[in-house]
């Protein structure tokens, strides 16, 4: 019940609004695609006894993501869908703007994700109440987009301040260790490549190697790589399309026991618990 | 402009010249054409802008005015036709088509924003219908030298992050883009539905409106103190406490207290946001001494809490991916 909204705003900007209540279980997933295109996303869940919850979220169409929803659950979204050249046109012209650029096409497939504070909340409101009003609806979703796009961005850049604070990086270090990371993230049948391996596609030490992808990425590499091997079992599972024995097998795990065991570990909940929600 | 000061425009921005005035001029060249001047400025002589008319081109040049003074001072050519007043005509909006002077009083420090669009951009970005709606109407009132809009509490917030000397933003030109099209919101937003609640305000006198807004101005100068009572209020815009409330309501949408209350919150708000002071501090800056009173009032204006204001600004990180899906499933 509810309404999904679809606007075009100028500057090539696409809008989706969804403010709608589920009746049962939904899981909505997203697969990779080959065009790529930006997503901005704030969420704002309310179950049936009250709780909610809201997030704000930032990818890129390459990368899988899915939520799930209970049923009885109030759900509103506000996507906001602009290519990579659009991109690049609102980042230039600010001189923070290259700085903002070179780190998300870094953290690119990766995501944001944050909590949403008040600040959002409000622009959210303010831009999904607009059907009161039709004639002003584009000028206040124009505007209440172009603020949640600025907060979210200047944001973004507070955030790199910070980091770069403690974080000495040559931008073409950055380039390397993000190679080291494409090739430790390419395939997860077999076993990750070594760090000496690493190091070596990235021209670096080791021991630098291992302090630099901990700095830029915020994690150890094999926990990075754990993490992202279990989010791709965890979305395996979710396609309904493997049982847990092959999503085992593929991520390469040598038994269904230890698979098990890496899930719950990160997940608190075991490969099977998922594949019974789904049914 | 900087040639008439003869001073040296450094990076568009101009400070004026102490043996005319004081105060600085700061400009800004944006997308689809638009462009914004802010300014906070005292001038030693009244000062007259005349701008001929252009045939070939449209654009509009939109003003937001706030003189900071309570005396009301008359010019004598106000009465000609296409001149208007920044002390009365706080919120302006010219076309490139018609001839207009602009009169600014003398030794009035004066905080202004100035936005200049095209009209193709006004149509895209309001709808072409609204925008028909809103110009014709608009300048319909103008040239009966009715004054169409006032500048309120939600105007003086965004003008006030805009006139700095220097904006601090690391998107600073969206920054600046994004505040001049919530202006321009307001004003179509707010001009048309009192239109269409075909609000009496179009029967008040010229001079009661100026009275008024010195109440306005007098009301929301320092919430440190009491707010003065409705009978001082009176006497100062020389009208009866019925008469003050009803013209008050109509002109800026509340109730007097109602009005100042909003306001007082708001300017809360901004200090708190701004990151220098504590909640405490900020309770003690609106005229609270009890904090309780302060948080309440707080949440009942915006629904949360002046804490959870400051504290729920984190930085972005990148963060760990299974506590964000865990986060996500509802």
């Amino acid at each position: 019940m509810g309404y999904i909204k679809y606007v075009n705003l100028m500057n090539g900007l696409q809008l989706l609004i969804y403010d709608y209540s589920t009746v049962q279980d939904i899981i909505y997933y997203r697969k990779k695609s080959e065009k790529e295109f930006y997503v901005l996303r704030l969420d704002d869940f309310t179950d049936k006894d009250g709780i909610s919850k809201s997030s704000v979220f930032f990818g890129n169409t390459a990368q899988e993501w899915y939520y799930m929803a209970g049923a009885n659950t109030h759900l509103r979204q506000i996507n906001i869908i602009f290519s990579k050249k659009w991109l690049e046109d609102y980042l230039s012209n600010e001189e923070t703007g290259e700085m903002l650029n070179n780190y998300l096409s870094l953290k690119t497939p990766l995501v944001v994700y944050e909590l949403m504070d008040t600040e959002y909340k409000r622009l959210m409101n303010e831009a999904i109440q607009t059907k009161n009003e039709r004639q002003f609806e584009s000028m206040v979703l124009q505007n209440r987009t172009a603020l949640i796009l600025e907060r979210f961005f200047s944001r973004v850049y507070k955030g790199i301040a910070n980091e770069n604070n403690a974080l000495k990086i040559s931008s073409r270090e950055l380039h390397s260790i993000k190679q080291a990371e494409t090739e430790l993230l390419k395939d997860f049948s077999h076993h990750p490549p070594a760090i000496a391996q690493l190091a070596r596609i990235a021209a670096m030490s080791p021991s630098k190697l291992k302090i630099l992808f901990k700095e830029v990425f915020g994690l150890p590499v094999n926990q990075y790589y754990q993490k992202h091997r279990m989010n791709k079992a965890k979305a395996m599972l979710l396609s309904k399309k493997y049982s847990v024995r092959e999503a085992a097998n593929e991520l390469g795990f040598s038994s269904v026991s230890s698979f098990n065991k890496a899930f719950y570990k990160i997940f608190d909940e075991l490969p099977s618990e998922i594949a019974i929600s789904l049914k | 402009m900087a040639r008439s000061f003869r001073v040296h425009a450094e990076n568009s921005f101009i400070r004026v010249p102490e043996n005319i005035g004081s105060g600085f001029f700061a400009a800004y060249n944006l997308p689809d054409g638009l462009s914004v001047m802010v300014s906070d400025s005292v001038f030693n002589e009244g000062l007259s802008i005349r701008r001929h008319a252009v045939a070939n081109q449209q654009y509009f040049i939109l003003q937001f005015n706030e003189p900071l003074s309570d005396d009301v001072i008359n010019m004598e050519n106000y009465n000609e036709q296409h001149t208007y007043n920044l002390q009365k005509n706080t919120i302006l909006l010219t076309s490139s088509l018609m001839d207009t002077t602009v009169v600014r009083p003398p030794k009035v420090r004066t905080r202004s924003v100035n936005i200049i669009l095209g009209i193709d951009f006004l149509n895209s970005f309001i709808g072409g219908e609204v925008a028909d709606k809103f110009l014709s109407n608009y300048f319909s009132l103008l040239l009966k030298k009715r004054n169409p809009e006032f500048i309120g509490t939600e105007y003086r917030v965004i003008m006030d992050e805009l006139i700095k000397e220097q904006i601090e933003h690391p998107l600073q030109k969206k920054f600046i883009y994004n505040r001049a099209l919530l202006l321009i919101e307001k004003l179509v937003t707010g001009f048309l539905s009192r239109l269409e609640k075909n609000s009496p305000l179009v029967k008040l006198k010229d001079d009661e409106i100026s009275r008024l807004i010195k109440v306005e101005s007098l009301l929301v100068k320092d919430f440190s103190g009491t707010p003065p009572t409705i009978t001082a209020l009176s006497k100062i815009a020389t009208m009866s406490p019925t008469k003050l409330k009803k013209d008050f309501k109509s002109m800026y949408g509340l109730p007097i207290y109602e009005y100042y209350q909003k306001n007082r919150m708001m300017r809360a708000k901004s200090l708190l946001l701004s990151g220098n002071f504590a909640v405490k501090e900020v309770g003690m800056m609106v005229g609270y001494s009890n904090l309780g009173h302060f948080a309440a009032s707080f949440k009942k204006e915006f629904g949360v809490l002046p804490s959870e204001m400051v504290t729920n600004d984190h930085a972005v990180g990148f963060k760990e991916k299974q506590k964000t899906k865990a986060s996500a499933i509802a």
